[in-house]
């Protein structure tokens, strides 16, 4: 039995067997949502991450699927409003205007359940953003009368981590983009004011728990956010606390090179267990990888700061105030990499030795930064510079994972990926190109580690392909290397 | 017509029949959500509450001046003598980092005034009692010559529309630097918070809520003395 399903703007039919789920993503992730769980009562399926969706008890909610039921709602929720306002605009207590807001929020969210009962969805987020909106009110009583001072970090990550829950609650796609909007705001305060917030430390989670709810409505729009709040997060502390002297500029741009890698390999792994945007934020990842080693290969042609760098304060390794929780981070990275690794080692995608080189490739960068005196004593007992030396075989690294990337782009015909192949290989001849030109033996020194590197590549990707080859069924989407 | 619309769920939006909407959340995940709303006020007031009713208290000089920034509410800045200790005159640490923590040694002196006698940049060892000495933590806003300005957890002091319908009438000008006396709740790990402001012989009491039961909850007794090194 065929069923066919048409789409928006779509004169296509397109047509899928019985069984087969046809979803697309939407801007806010909510009519996604709908047809997920359309598609879960009729099939019994569980949802991405496996859970089942709620399913109450139909018998004791009669009353609010009926019609009599939402004029109740809407009766109590413009009551409640109604006395919030007068409340605000008439009486001097403070208490009361508090318990008046508290009482909107209870009168929004009646209105907002039984609108998501009969599935009016403007309606319910019309009562969900007035609850927000009533607590946001009962909440600034509450400040103003308690003398606790409201800065914009506090409100700003109060928001965040609010709407978050809020989103974990309802499953709402409303609140999943008002939770990025407040960690994407949070995060330009703190870097227009070149400050690292003292709460900053509740980002991580938070973003994991943004990025975790956005994937599993699969809600374009916040999924997007959510990527850019945490871009965002990591380039702002990573710039604040640069000029601040807490890292040096090489740290900070090798720890964006190992994040850049770890969120490729998290991409990796959603893209195993088809979790929504596995392939969004494998790119995402490997372009801010490639970004960073690019940015690290131009100072180790030279070897010493020039251009932008001397905006930065030149600051030893040893002398980073930050040096422990640093190495740390990096340390723990290279382990969430290994474990990345491992897991898709358990799944068949990736065979042991290519764990152990992408663990070894995340851990190049920081590496040569925590090690660049031992490093450098090392070659000049064979007389050795560092510089070029370094540079060249972080270019010749870049070369091959973009080579890497452009066989993968056209094998899967996927555009996005030949085509960020092409900007990285672009961006290495640009970079590379003068030191070649003026040492021509620079050249073979390239040349070889270009093809070490593209060596490692295929070998630690070819008995994964070929595993995941045996396994996946045609057109799957899967990704081996 | 009506049944080709609704295989268009992204038209048809919020007039999503049942069938494709699928079973919609439970009445719980909207009470926990309406009970998470009510419980954070409440929760700002216990906490601020708790904090104001417990601790040592101590009278301060200060002069307040309105705050013109990005703050979400009215807010007055309480400028007391403690703000800037002269490191060379007091025990302790003498150098500091703009950003780094400071814990402020206070010490009953003559005629019952306290004096701060030591700055750390270390907290005190327990055993530091209050009869003893009064610590107050903060941070370094700024490192000078011989002097350091410390901003401590009070000086942000939000006003209610009483305090600041009462500001200009017992202190004329008092955005311009007025003068009165501020009592702190000062709790033993040294965080300070505004118990009541004395304007031209008027209290002003911070509003607090009952905590619980007597008995359950210590109410601090000890009381500094009224003034603190003179300016």
């Amino acid at each position: 039995m065929h069923s066919q399903h048409t789409t928006a703007n779509d004169n296509h039919p397109v047509t899928a067997q019985s069984g087969d789920a046809v979803f697309h993503g939407d801007t806010t992730g909510q009519a996604s949502y709908r047809k997920d769980r359309a598609y879960q009562n009729a099939n019994g399926r569980k949802n991405t991450f496996g859970r089942q969706s709620a399913a109450p008890s139909e018998a004791n909610m009669g009353f609010f699927t009926r019609p009599i039921g939402l004029i109740f709602a809407l009766g109590l929720w413009v009551m409640s409003l109604a006395l919030c306002f007068g409340t605000l605009g008439y009486s001097n207590s403070p208490y009361l205007r508090i318990f008046a807001g508290l009482g909107a929020v209870w009168g929004s969210l009646l209105l907002a359940f039984v609108a998501g009962r009969q599935d009016r969805m403007t309606l319910r987020d019309l009562g969900l953003s007035a609850a927000l909106s009533a607590a946001s009110i009962a909440l600034w009583f509450t400040a103003v009368t308690f003398n606790i001072p409201l800065s914009p970090s506090l409100v700003l990550c109060g928001g965040a981590i609010v709407t978050a829950l809020l989103a974990g609650l309802l499953r709402a796609p409303l609140f999943m983009t008002m939770t990025s909007l407040f960690a994407i705001s949070w995060t330009l305060d703190s870097a227009l004011n070149m400050k690292i917030s003292s709460l900053a430390w509740t980002f991580p989670a938070l973003w994991a728990v943004q990025m975790f709810l956005s994937v599993d409505a699969r809600a374009k729009l916040p999924i997007f956010l959510t990527t850019v709040s945490g871009l965002l997060w990591l380039g702002a502390s990573l710039f604040v606390l640069t000029i601040n002297q807490q890292v040096s500029a090489l740290m900070a741009v090798s720890g964006l090179a190992l994040f850049g890698v770890l969120h490729t390999r998290i991409g990796k792994s959603m893209q195993d267990v088809r979790a929504y945007s596995g392939l969004f934020q494998t790119n995402i990842g490997w372009s801010i990888a490639v970004i960073a080693a690019l940015v690290m290969q131009d100072y180790w042609l030279s070897g010493m700061p020039h251009g932008t760098w001397n905006l930065f304060p030149n600051m030893s390794f040893i002398d980073a105030p930050l040096l422990a929780p640093w190495s740390a981070v990096m340390v723990a990275s290279v382990a969430l990499v290994g474990c990345c690794s491992f897991l898709r080692g358990r799944l068949g995608k990736q065979s042991f030795l290519g764990g152990i080189c992408i663990v070894g490739f995340a851990a190049l960068l920081p590496a040569i930064t925590a090690f660049t005196p031992q490093i450098t004593e090392f070659l000049a007992g064979k007389d050795i510079s560092p510089a070029p030396l370094i540079g060249l075989v972080i270019g010749a690294t870049v070369t091959a994972f973009s080579l890497g990337m452009l066989i993968n782009g056209l094998r899967r015909g996927k555009t996005s990926m030949m085509l960020m192949a092409f900007a990285a290989l672009a961006a290495e001849a640009i970079i590379v190109m003068e030191s070649l030109y003026d040492n021509p033996e620079n050249l073979t020194v390239f040349g070889f580690a270009v093809l070490i590197s593209a060596l490692t590549v295929g070998v630690y990707a070819h008995k994964g392909y070929e595993r995941g080859l045996a396994q996946a069924p045609a057109n799957s989407g899967a990704v081996y290397a | 017509m009506s049944a080709d619309l609704r295989k268009h769920p992204q038209i048809l939006g919020p007039f999503m029949l049942r069938e494709y909407a699928g079973k919609p959340l439970g009445f719980w995940r909207y009470l926990l959500a309406a009970l998470l709303l009510t419980a954070l006020p409440f929760l700002a007031m216990y906490i601020r509450s708790l904090r104001v009713e417990n601790g040592t208290e101590l009278r301060l000089p200060v002069s307040m001046e309105r705050v013109e920034d990005r703050a979400f509410a009215p807010q007055i800045w309480l400028q007391t003598p403690l703000n800037t200790i002269a490191i060379k005159s007091v025990a302790g640490d003498n150098n500091f980092v703009e950003g780094g923590r400071v814990f402020v040694f206070l010490s009953p002196g003559p005629s019952a005034v306290w004096y701060p006698y030591a700055v750390s940049r270390r907290a005190p060892q327990k055993g530091c009692e209050i009869t003893d000495c009064l610590v107050l933590s903060g941070r370094v806003a700024t490192v000078k010559q011989n002097e350091i300005d410390i901003v401590y957890q009070f000086e942000n002091y939000v006003p209610s529309k009483a305090v600041l319908a009462k500001l200009p009438e017992t202190n004329n000008g008092y955005s311009k630097g007025a003068r009165a006396e501020v009592s702190l709740s000062v709790s033993k790990d040294g965080r300070a918070y505004v118990r009541a402001l004395h304007l031209g012989g008027e209290t002003i009491s911070q509003p607090t809520i009952p905590l619980t039961l007597d008995g359950l909850i210590h109410r601090g007794e000890s009381k500094a003395p009224a003034t603190n090194p003179p300016t």
